[in-house]
């Protein structure tokens, strides 16, 4: 029975290791393709409306609801404590530093990366992968360059957008609150919100969106030739963007805003 | 040897498993081509012929270079292709063209922007003088007309012709097809094999064709190469492989249930 733990225990690691090493080399030739100026721009502009454009909407709509929660939250809170007039600054936090960055990464990878992993599944089950080799055309050139820069850009950018939505959600909340007058939500901002708690979050969604993209191309690219195999590529791709946002969120946090 | 004799594709020793496959599953490695070797010269029509699973597509695919042997060297155009990175083997691709057995269009494009797609991204030729090919290679193919529909729009058929299309629009020296008149009425099948020899008669443009339809195979091809468990029992000019009396081929040709071929 030891043994059979200490097999399965292996293979799993093993499995890890070929991962890592499949889609960190998937990362080199991105950076390969992208530095040797193999960018279709035509393809990366149809992907910055599919990627930015549409995720929009329920980005805005997950982070004004969040943004509200959490102002409801904390001006119930700061009432008790009596520090009402320090709510939008509690809130803005909040939401810039990880609520923003972290909730965007995850409607995206929903939305995004699990389309990006059934859509490479599907093409690579009916052969168009191969054929687009064929064609003397690096699939990775011609797919996974402008998914991984409209991710690289346009989740920032959701993000920063978001925090706004958030922010004013926030405040929504708050003006309902007896404790709290309308000004003086907005007031606790300047001197206490600095310009790198905003600007690190947003840094924190381009490696959420790198990681999204790359997860998802790599699913998309790697799954076997059956149809039932491009569900569970999708999937893993949600699983995956997930589990290694948490990871990276960590990793960054602590980087990003040192004690 | 002169260049003008040099085969244009030179198969040595070719073993190929089916490693990807067999690995995430947890089975054996299935053997496909167990030490296969063979010529193919330039400006002929070589065919390729089988029972189905024989490993008729598995060549083709080595020969582009889509997957690598487990074994063995592949010469193409010259140029050993085993071990490219992909940005050489894209060089030596330049120069061929492929047909899939169910003709791999790009979904999301129209007919058109499929056929297009490899002049657009290769060739400087303005957008008029593409659009003009474009509909030259459709009407080749009895596909005129149809540019502007989707892939999902078109029977198995016209797939095939409009990936056939596609394939010739660069004008490569050596096209590779898999199954090219399986799913075609016998007119239009007629049709693709004319295309076919037309191809090598009037440009040089080699030819290398699987298929099981035996009778389709002698008809426009130079030589034939039959495959059995991943290797070559015969290799001749279809005279010679009808008057031959190798059981494998006679059996084949024959369509006989019985005979060292298991079935």
């Amino acid at each position: 029975m030891l043994i059979g733990l200490v097999t399965a225990l292996g293979r799993q690691f093993i499995s890890f290791l070929s991962y890592f090493g499949k889609t960190t080399q998937l990362h080199l030739s991105i950076w390969r393709g992208l530095l040797t100026g193999r960018l279709g721009y035509r393809v990366t502009v149809q992907q910055l409306a599919e990627i930015g454009v549409n995720s929009l909407a329920i980005a805005v709509v997950t982070l004004l609801l969040s943004g509200m929660v959490i102002g409801y939250h904390m001006s119930v809170q700061a009432g008790k404590l009596g520090v009402s007039e320090l709510v939008g600054w509690f809130v803005s936090e909040t939401m810039c530093r990880e609520l923003g960055p972290v909730l965007v990464a995850f409607v995206v990878a929903a939305r995004v990366g699990s389309a990006m992993a059934a859509e490479l599944g599907s093409m690579r089950v009916t052969e168009q992968i191969d054929a687009l080799r064929a064609m003397a055309t690096d699939p990775v050139d011609y797919l996974v360059l402008p998914r991984y820069v409209a991710c690289l850009v346009m989740v920032p950018l959701l993000v920063f957008i978001g925090d706004i939505v958030g922010v004013t959600g926030g405040y929504v909340m708050a003006v309902l609150s007896p404790s709290i007058n309308q000004t003086v939500y907005f007031d606790s901002l300047p001197g206490n919100l600095e310009v790198w708690t905003v600007v690190a979050g947003v840094i924190k969604a381009a490696f959420f969106g790198m990681i999204i993209a790359l997860v998802g191309c790599h699913q998309g690219l790697t799954c076997r030739r059956a149809s039932e195999d491009v569900g569970r590529a999708t999937t893993r791709s949600v699983v995956y963007s997930i589990m290694l946002v948490y990871a990276a969120n960590l990793v960054l946090t602590t980087i990003l805003y040192p004690k | 040897m002169a260049e003008s004799n040099r085969p244009i594709i030179r198969a040595c020793d070719l073993v190929y498993r089916a490693e990807e496959t067999a690995m995430a599953d947890g089975r054996e490695f299935q053997v496909i081509l167990d030490g296969m070797s063979f010529e193919v010269h330039r400006g002929e029509v070589f065919g390729i012929m089988g029972m189905s699973g024989a490993g008729k597509t598995s060549v083709l695919r080595l020969l582009m270079g889509l997957v690598q042997p487990t074994s063995g060297d592949i010469e193409v155009l010259g140029r050993s292709i085993i071990g490219l990175p992909e940005y050489e083997l894209n060089r030596i691709r330049e120069q061929m063209g492929m047909c899939f057995q169910y003709a791999a269009l790009l979904d999301s494009m129209t007919v058109a922007d499929n056929v297009a797609f490899a002049l657009r991204r290769r060739s400087h030729l303005s957008r008029q003088e593409i659009e003009r090919k474009v509909e030259e290679h459709l009407e080749r193919v009895g596909m005129s007309g149809t540019g502007n529909q989707m892939p999902a729009e078109l029977s198995g058929g016209m797939k095939k012709r409009v990936g056939i299309a596609r394939a010739l629009i660069t004008e490569p020296q050596v096209i590779l097809y898999d199954e090219p008149s399986a799913g075609l009425d016998p007119i239009m099948a007629s049709v693709i094999d004319n295309l076919i020899v037309g191809l090598r008669d009037e440009f040089g443009m080699t030819s290398v064709v699987v298929t099981h339809e035996v009778e389709e195979l002698f008809g426009i091809s130079d030589r034939v190469m039959m495959i059995y468990q991943g290797k070559v029992v015969a290799c001749d000019t279809p005279e010679a492989l009808r008057g031959t009396d190798n059981p494998y081929v006679q059996q084949f040709v024959r369509g006989q249930a019985h005979g060292p071929i298991a079935v």
